[in-house]
């Protein structure tokens, strides 16, 4: 105790050292210097996406299938930050959803998006408990919804909804993903969940210019049973990202992979390269490992 | 008498006297029918020998009017044989206590069985594993819930899917096949620390110690009803959960799981990777709540408390070990290695270390004897008696041979130079230098955690080696860089998640609870930054295949000759 006393004072500037330290910490980690983070996690075989406005605004897009996602968040958010303003649930499938209940159970979310799929999946069931637990807003997704990003000088940030466009609870849950674009300025990424060739090729229909983007993530994990050329035609990405993992299914096919190919479209794998995270201005994208 | 094999007399080494023959007796007869079952006729003849030797010590004794002297180890012998008798004896009957034959005529049917699930869920990436006790009534599929005759009832290991998830407690229905337990090189399902990287591993015989005899693999599961367990379990164990909820609410993954995991050992949700970075480092056993961490956590608990009086200090960390035991869910586990460790604790403080052996030695007695399967079975139990015994015997040597070093390098008002010739004399900068070594570590109690560390691993190495052969180059490094801020960071650890769990408050304790929870955040991302850097080199660590058992038994016995020798020296 005696030594206490003698050295409080050493102590003392200690403690505001450190103070100091986090304070500036967290001045550089907060401004976000006009950058957009969007983060393909690593979560094996299945589909997450972080979304970092530099307005601050966060989105988790799905889940992948268990707890790992809850130590990817750990790796690009900060350790103070312990909300998500938003989860969107592209469908209720365990490799998309499995991971919710636990970010439910960590993090503060205040609204909850989903397509209106439903399923009696004991995965499912678990989410809609935590989500109804977790006192947020649940919102259907439709065709022309926005969340809006905020603004950088003259460049909006939004994700828009572009599927789906009617009540898909009777819809088979692939074919019901929520299918969303996110734009900053110039740029653009298109986020399909497990959305099937012929939803692709339905939104061709629709407006084959909405789906002119810079990063195209695939649907399905790279099956055979999406990405269709005339999506990947329309699109003409710089880059395109598989969520794609350790799995039985033959995820990403050869048929995929020749599509691309033909393109000359640069592939980022998270099974190949962990994280991809993927940094905007506006104006260019361009990858971190 | 002249026949008297053990006169280590006043020493801290227990003599061979007839409580020791009869104690390795039964270790050794529980040792031989672990290994080989071969059942009541060798165990008949090993208790007939002892009545044999008997017969001839009670003739020799009582009715021959001058004994004579060289007879006299026929006591000794009766008595030896007479408990590896009783040791064989207690193995079998425990062998034999479970009625499950009912079950073995199901084996590779589709049935449906009720149970309830009488431990915690243990949860792994990317499945559950329930242990369920199936009670009856079965089911035959094909008739209509006929209930079939009640049954004794038997553990069963069940793997689900992560969800739903089912509590302690739950009563629930299984429809699926059950199996035998298969002795493979790698079971499909069970995780590294419990299979050894390459070596076979008797899977069976892991969880027979445990008296599960059958699994059953993807089952339908539905829950019948809730709240069937022990209500004092129920409650730690929902106890543990919310204190776990409220770290994770705080503190980021994978951190949050690494200090629940130091706290009070739930390591199920830490990355499959990290948990490898720790095994490559030799840090895995901070997260894995068997065997002789918890000795090493205690021994850090009493060590932190040792400013304070001695009598205060030694039930403060009694107390501190219980609640320690009681919020990790209370396994056999723990509650084995936390009185091994309170023994240790007064044998350190009350200087009557002799009787704090022997006290440890007839816990550890109890403890085969009410489960003898532990004893060739139960890594765990054999770590943390061998942790034990290293905090009594190997430490005071290491701490010797520490001073020895620390003691010779001159003093700063001598000339400069020593008189004498070894190779750490040095002149005045460097006898400061040695000054400061030796101050400061003393005052945080770090000398004596690194010591008793490094005496713990060096002495179950070999065990280590024998069972599971993963070598870690880097483990000394390592440990020395993290272990003294370990103590820091559960300190803080803990009262996060206490603050993070209290009901009354809600959001209030959250925000209570943070300031502490960066603290120990701070801690946690260092000790994971060197973990991480250390599992990056190349060479942190090799598996040897083939470690045979007379080689571990050799080591032992070299270990223990120099304790003995150097041990005996010191109290000279």
């Amino acid at each position: 105790m005696q030594n206490f006393r003698e050295n409080f004072k050493y102590y003392f500037v200690g403690f505001l050292v450190v103070i100091a330290i986090f304070v500036w910490y967290t001045t550089f980690t907060e401004d976000r210097n006009g950058y957009l983070t969007v983060a393909f996690l690593d979560v094996g075989q299945g589909d997450a996406v972080f979304i970092d406005a530099p307005n601050g605004n966060q989105i988790l897009i799905d889940s992948g299938v268990n707890k790992k996602v809850l130590s990817e968040l750990g790796k690009i958010m900060p350790f103070y930050d312990r909300s998500i303003d938003v989860i969107l649930a592209t469908h209720p499938d365990g490799d998309h959803i499995g991971g919710f209940p636990s970010v439910l159970d960590k993090f503060k979310v205040s609204t909850i998006i989903e397509s209106g799929n439903t399923s009696g999946s004991p995965v499912y069931e678990e989410f809609n408990k935590k989500a109804n637990e977790e006192n947020a807003k649940r919102i259907l997704a439709r065709r022309g919804q926005r969340i809006e990003l905020g603004f950088v000088g003259e460049n909006d940030v939004y994700l828009e909804i572009l599927f789906p466009d009617r009540d898909v609870s009777g819809l088979e849950a692939n074919d019901a993903s929520i299918v969303a674009k996110l734009v900053y300025g110039s740029n653009s990424f298109l986020l399909t969940g497990d959305s099937p060739k012929k939803m692709e090729e339905y939104l061709v229909s629709l407006s084959p210019e909405d789906l002119d983007v810079d990063v195209l993530k695939l649907g399905h994990h790279g099956s055979k049973t999406s990405t269709s050329e005339s999506l990947v035609g329309f699109a003409s990405p710089e880059y395109v990202i598989i969520q794609v993992g350790e799995n039985n299914y033959g995820h990403p096919s050869p048929e995929t992979l020749e599509t691309l190919n033909n393109f000359e479209i640069p592939i980022l794998r998270n099974d190949l390269l962990g994280a991809i995270i993927m940094k905007s201005d506006g104006e260019g994208v361009w990858f971190l490992r | 008498m002249k026949f008297k094999i053990g006169n280590f007399s006043k020493s801290r080494f227990p003599q061979l006297s007839n409580e020791i023959i009869c104690l390795l007796g039964f270790l050794i007869g529980i040792t031989i029918e672990s290994f080989t079952g071969w059942g009541w006729g060798f165990i008949l003849f090993f208790g007939f020998l002892g009545s044999v030797f008997g017969v001839f010590y009670f003739v020799n004794h009582t009715l021959i009017r001058k004994p004579c002297e060289r007879w006299s180890g026929f006591l000794l012998l009766t008595l030896f044989f007479l408990s590896i008798f009783l040791g064989m004896a207690r193995y079998e009957i425990k062998n034999n206590s479970n009625d499950f034959g009912w079950l073995e005529n199901k084996i590779d049917q589709t049935e449906i069985f009720e149970g309830v699930i009488v431990d915690e869920p243990d949860e792994r990436e990317k499945y559950m594993r329930l242990v369920v006790e199936v009670s009856g009534p079965v089911f035959a599929e094909a008739t209509e819930k006929q209930t079939v005759e009640k049954k004794s009832n038997t553990k069963v290991l069940v793997y689900t899917k992560l969800y739903p998830k089912f509590n302690y407690g739950d009563k629930v229905e299984l429809k699926g096949k059950i199996q035998k337990p298969k002795n493979s090189v790698r079971h499909p399902m069970a995780s590294k620390e419990e299979v050894g990287s390459v070596r076979d591993f008797d899977w069976k015989s892991y969880l027979a110690k445990d008296e599960i005899y059958f699994e059953m693999f993807y089952p339908q599961v539905e829950l019948v009803s809730s709240k069937n367990g022990n209500f004092i379990k129920a409650g730690l164990l929902s106890i543990k959960q919310k204190y776990l909820d409220g770290l994770g609410r705080i503190i980021p993954e994978p951190h949050a799981s690494f200090v629940g995991g130091l706290t009070i050992g739930a390591k199920q949700s830490i990355p499959v990777d990290l948990q490898e970075d720790f095994k490559r480092t030799g840090t895995i056993h901070m997260i894995v709540l068997s065997g002789y961490n918890i000795t090493l956590v205690i021994n850090v608990i009493m060590r932190i408390l040792s400013f304070l009086p001695q009598s205060f200090g030694i039930s403060l960390s009694v107390v501190g070990i219980i609640l320690f035991a009681i919020m990790t869910g209370g396994t056999a586990t723990v509650i084995r290695a936390s009185i091994m460790a309170i023994f240790v604790l007064i044998a350190r403080w009350s200087g009557r270390i002799y009787g704090a052996i022997r006290a440890l030695f007839i816990a550890g007695f109890l403890m085969v004897l009410h489960n003898p399967k532990i004893l060739v079975f139960d890594t765990s139990f054999q770590l943390s008696f061998l942790a034990t015994l290293a905090l009594i015997y190997v430490y005071p040597v290491m701490e010797e041979m520490f001073k020895k070093i620390l003691r010779t390098p001159c003093h700063p008002d001598e000339s400069g130079y020593h008189s004498s010739k070894e190779w750490w004399t040095a002149p005045k900068a460097g006898g400061r230098v040695f000054k400061y070594l030796k101050t400061i570590p003393e005052k945080l109690q770090l000398r004596d955690i690194i010591l008793s560390t490094i005496s713990v691993q060096l002495f179950v190495l070999p065990l280590l080696l024998y069972k599971i052969g993963d070598f870690s180059i880097v483990a000394l490094p390592v440990n020395i860089l993290i272990l003294p801020v370990i103590p820091a960071t559960m300190f803080f650890g803990f009262i996060t998640g206490i603050l993070g769990m209290v009901p009354l408050f809600g959001e209030v304790g959250l925000i209570l609870a943070t300031p502490f929870a960066w603290l120990s955040y701070a801690f946690l991302r260092y000790e994971t930054w060197v973990v991480e850097i250390f599992a990056k080199l190349p060479f942190a660590s090799f598996t040897i295949p083939y470690f045979p058992l007379w080689l571990m038994v050799w080591i032992y016995c070299v270990f223990a000759f120099i304790i003995y020798k150097f041990g005996t020296k010191k109290l000279e």
